[in-house]
């Protein structure tokens, strides 16, 4: 059994080398569902972006329907399981409690991943129907059980990490209390067990119609459990990116937070609220009355919108007081001046708390009031939002983690570090630019998803939008060119790193 | 000044308050947008 653990010389943690393995694989395979959706996204943007107007609009939705499942699923997912396989078995230093089972969630999520991006790019015409996979849109049978497939992996996934947190209990690899990286985790993955299981209900009925065994399949009722499946996915990610927060602070500057009780206390009201919060989708839906809309878009938003307001204190407080006992005491902000900038993993921790918060946090709270809600349905403004919040904020996070996830797991030396300085920067701005761009445009009308803002695909009506809008468009589209640059370099370091760093 | 007060985060409250400033604003000014949508005359 000895020989199956190694202990970090960094760190100190006792690492299972099994679950080493897993957390790699997970990893790589993130990297490369970043570098696909990452082309498709420069594809779609170069199409949104009017003055270019890249693709057809099949081609369009093909890569639009990509770009959402690689980025939105498989890039965050997989390398979100990578974190849970982390903290459970390297941070509690205990043993996976089946690596076996291990394998089989990763072989299930990438062969789910392998053929829904293939029945996609096989037949366009019939598959490319995005990552809402709305109802009626009628998609091959594969395209469902790809999808339900990479559910059932993550789930496994999820119940692997729950096992072993608690073989790490039972045999007391670690004392008192779960770490609070490793509580934040815990957040995440019960949120994913909710989440996943109605991602099932939602699902296998549409699985079962595209085989015509279900005679109908109602789009209201699928759209309600969609979004408590697909929004809900991205409070995972919200969970997950908050404890990769708490981690890169303790990381980079040596932080932990002031007072453990309030940020568990921000978790929990996490479990309790946020995933109510997906009630949001259905605003404008005829099926749900008003009184269940109100409730859980105000009450029940605000209280998850105070729990991420209590982290985003608690994140940077812990790292100035880290900074204030190095000695940095002067004014208000000396600590802010002379933080580790140069280290690409603080940049990117930073950039991600102003990006999550300014972008993506406070347009999550305006799309989702009830009233304001209007002005956001179903237009860019939207796709700007989740861009600040997945695209730039969790995103910014895990690449941030990925420099220590280089040299601590795959112990090689980071490649080219003097561009990695360069890298979150460019990422951060380029994605900024775009979230920033596309809401802009959304709140001048601009529909989301649609491939000829102009023309309608010649389909005899037409809307005059505002001159305006196309500049916010253009703006977008040069974020897009310079998010594209920061995500190149940022596979090319973690491949150049897995290739040829010098190995530790 | 004792230690304990040194490690107040001063500085991240500051932060804090520019952040809920802006999220004010923006919650404002989205009601005043909403309120052009449909113009009573």
């Amino acid at each position: 059994m000895a020989e199956e653990f190694r202990t970090c010389p960094v760190t100190g943690f006792k690492v299972h080398l099994p679950a080493e393995k897993l957390i790699k694989v997970n990893g790589v395979t993130a990297v490369v569902a970043i570098l696909i959706g990452g082309i498709m996204a420069l594809l779609v943007a170069m199409t949104r972006w009017e003055t270019i107007h890249l693709l057809s609009p099949l081609d369009y939705y093909k890569f639009l329907t990509l770009h959402g499942w690689n980025m939105l699923g498989y890039w965050i997912i997989f390398f979100e399981v990578a974190i849970l396989y982390f903290t459970a078995a390297v941070m509690l230093n205990c043993r996976l409690a089946s690596p076996k089972v291990g394998w089989l969630a990763y072989i299930l999520m990438l062969s789910g991943a392998l053929i829904t991006n293939i029945t996609v790019l096989m037949n366009p015409a019939k598959n490319a129907i995005m990552f809402t996979s709305y109802v009626p849109l009628k998609a091959d049978p594969l395209y469902y059980l790809g999808v339900i497939l990479f559910a059932v992996g993550a789930l496994t996934a999820v119940l692997l990490f729950f096992a072993t947190l608690h073989i790490a209990r039972k045999e007391k690899t670690y004392k008192g209390s779960l770490p609070l990286v490793v509580f934040g985790a815990l957040t995440a993955a019960i949120l994913a067990f909710g989440t996943l299981f109605f991602g099932a209900v939602a699902l296998v009925p549409t699985f079962t119609w595209s085989m015509d065994l279900t005679p109908t399949w109602d789009a209201l009722v699928y759209r309600i459990i969609f979004w408590a499946f697909a929004h809900s996915s991205q409070q995972i990610n919200v969970s997950a990116m908050i404890a990769v927060w708490y981690l890169l602070a303790f990381l980079t500057v040596g932080g932990t937070t002031i007072n453990e009780k309030f940020s568990r206390l921000a978790f929990l009201l996490y479990i309790l609220f946020i995933n109510i919060a997906s009630a949001h989708h259905i605003l404008v839906d005829p099926g749900v009355t008003p009184a269940w809309k109100i409730w859980n878009t105000s009450y029940a938003m605000y209280a998850a919108v105070l729990a991420s307001m209590m982290h985003a204190f608690a994140v940077p407080g812990a790292i100035e007081v880290a900074l204030r006992k190095k000695g940095y005491t002067r004014g208000l902000f000396e600590w802010l001046w002379k933080a580790p900038w140069k280290n690409p993993a603080f940049s990117a921790l930073i950039l991600s708390i102003i990006t999550f918060g300014f972008l993506g946090g406070i347009t999550g709270v305006l799309a989702g009031t009830e009233q304001l809600n209007i002005r956001f349905h179903n237009t860019l403004a939207i796709t700007g939002h989740f861009h600040g919040t997945v695209a730039a904020g969790t995103t910014l996070a895990f690449m941030g983690l990925t420099y220590y996830v280089l040299p601590l797991i795959f112990r090689r030396e980071v490649v080219g570090q003097k561009y990695a300085v360069y890298q979150p920067w460019l990422f951060g701005i380029g994605v900024s630019l775009v979230a920033i761009g596309m809401m802009a445009s959304g709140l001048y009308g601009v529909p989301r998803r649609h491939a000829d803002l102009t023309g309608f695909g010649g389909a005899g009506f037409a809307f005059d939008y505002d001159p305006t809008a196309f500049l916010w468009l253009s703006i977008m589209g040069l974020g897009a060119l310079l998010a594209a640059v920061g995500g190149a370099l940022y596979v090319l370091i973690a491949v150049g790193t897995l290739l040829k760093g010098k190995k530790l | 000044m004792s230690q304990e007060e040194e490690i107040q985060p001063k500085g991240t409250m500051v932060l804090v308050l520019i952040f809920f400033a802006v999220f004010v604003l923006f919650y404002i000014l989205n009601w005043i947008w909403l309120s052009g949508v449909w113009e009573l005359s």
